[in-house]
């Protein structure tokens, strides 16, 4: 196990994966215990994750996925018959983060995805393609969707803001 | 690049995660120990059955709950740093010799071996929690105190009878049967054995902490 390849891992990418954790719709309080156990959870398999083509999009799957595990548990004692919702990200005063991580939250789960492998984790196409077990084509083609859609939604919030 | 793909770029770039590397990694050692079930079952060719024992990744105030063959993790695995430095393992006892002659574990045999465990540790002061000998396999935990008499009475009096018995009866175990249900709960595919569901577990993005 090679401990300083780790740190210099978290080090990089600890704040990155917690904004992908915030723009994938959860809230930051959460984000931040689901990305620290999945990082903690990457250190535990180091041998393998270290060797991964993107380590980050590991931690951010494994975050987002506890993430949805909490969530079904607390669903069966609350809720029955709704779907979850995106949770408003909270950024304190930073009106504009927040109108931005909101909007990829409310994008649909593949155009969010996209966007936080390509921007949040800065992916190239083909690794984002590999990660999503995707074409290249594809990714480009959602990238391109979830651009246009996220213009039009930042487009409103300005509207409603004047 | 247009101003919205920069803008995405530099998304939420006041959130930081405060979280110290010590605490990780800290956190990723108690992981990697439950983990090391499975590297102690793939290594004595199929135990992979420990490490779906449920029971196994909760951890109990003022202790922590090993499975039965968990206890080699702590010499195998020097670069943990939070684990203990290795002890050389002790030497199986003959009456855990005897009952190995054949190649077949009975029930006898296995509760006969879980028995003198208990018994020798007793006689160094120390005892197992949690004891459940309902299912197939018997459950235990052990409170951190009394690990060392742990590690060198299971070694000699159970470890291996322990790991023929759950290779024998690893579909019928308590945990198989918790990790067959955990993997219907996530949606994911059944899977053929425990080492296969793991890995479906693991390629989803889940590990067996999830399965709690």
């Amino acid at each position: 196990m090679d401990a300083a390849a780790f740190v210099d891992f978290y080090d990089g990418y600890r704040s990155r994966c917690l904004r992908a954790a915030v723009a994938s719709g959860m809230s930051r309080e959460e984000a931040e215990e689901a990305v620290a156990e999945a990082f903690s959870r990457a250190w535990a398999s180091w041998s393998s994750v270290g060797k991964m083509q993107s380590p980050a999009a590991w931690v951010v799957r494994v975050a987002v996925n506890a993430n949805v595990s909490w969530w079904r548990k607390r669903r069966r004692e609350v809720l029955e018959h709704s779907d979850p919702e995106p949770h408003a990200p909270e950024l304190g005063e930073a009106t504009d983060d927040l109108d931005l991580l909101r909007a990829i939250a409310a994008l649909p789960p593949r155009q969010r995805q996209v966007v936080v492998l390509r921007y949040l984790l800065d992916m190239d196409t083909y690794a984002t393609a590999r990660s999503m077990g995707i074409a290249p084509g594809t990714v480009k083609a959602t990238l391109h969707h979830a651009l246009s859609a996220l213009r039009e939604s930042l487009s409103l919030a300005e509207e409603n803001v004047r | 690049m247009t101003d919205l793909e920069t803008r995405l770029r530099h998304a939420g770039e006041e959130l930081r995660l405060d979280r110290p590397v010590s605490d990780v990694l800290a956190h990723g050692n108690k992981l990697r120990r439950r983990r090391r079930i499975i590297g102690v079952s793939a290594a004595s060719g199929a135990l992979i059955a420990a490490a779906a024992l449920a029971p196994v990744v909760a951890t109990l105030e003022g202790g922590q709950q090993l499975s039965p063959a968990d206890s080699t993790r702590r010499t195998s695995d020097a670069s943990a740093t939070a684990v203990p430095s290795s002890r050389p393992e002790v030497p199986k006892s003959a009456a855990q010799r005897a009952a190995l002659t054949d190649g077949e574990v009975t029930r006898a045999e296995y509760r006969a071996g879980f028995d003198r465990l208990v018994a020798c540790m007793a006689a160094r002061g120390a005892g197992l929690a949690a004891v459940d000998t309902t299912e197939t396999v018997i459950d235990y935990s052990v409170m951190d105190r009394d690990l060392i008499a742990y590690d060198d009475c299971y070694a000699a009096e159970f470890k291996q009878l322990d790991i023929e018995w759950q290779v024998a009866h690893s579909e019928q175990s308590d945990g198989a049967r918790h990790l067959r249900q955990c993997l219907r709960r996530l949606d994911l595919p059944p899977g053929r054995s425990i080492a296969e569901r793991i890995e479906i577990l693991e390629s989803a993005g889940y590990s067996i902490a999830d399965c709690d």
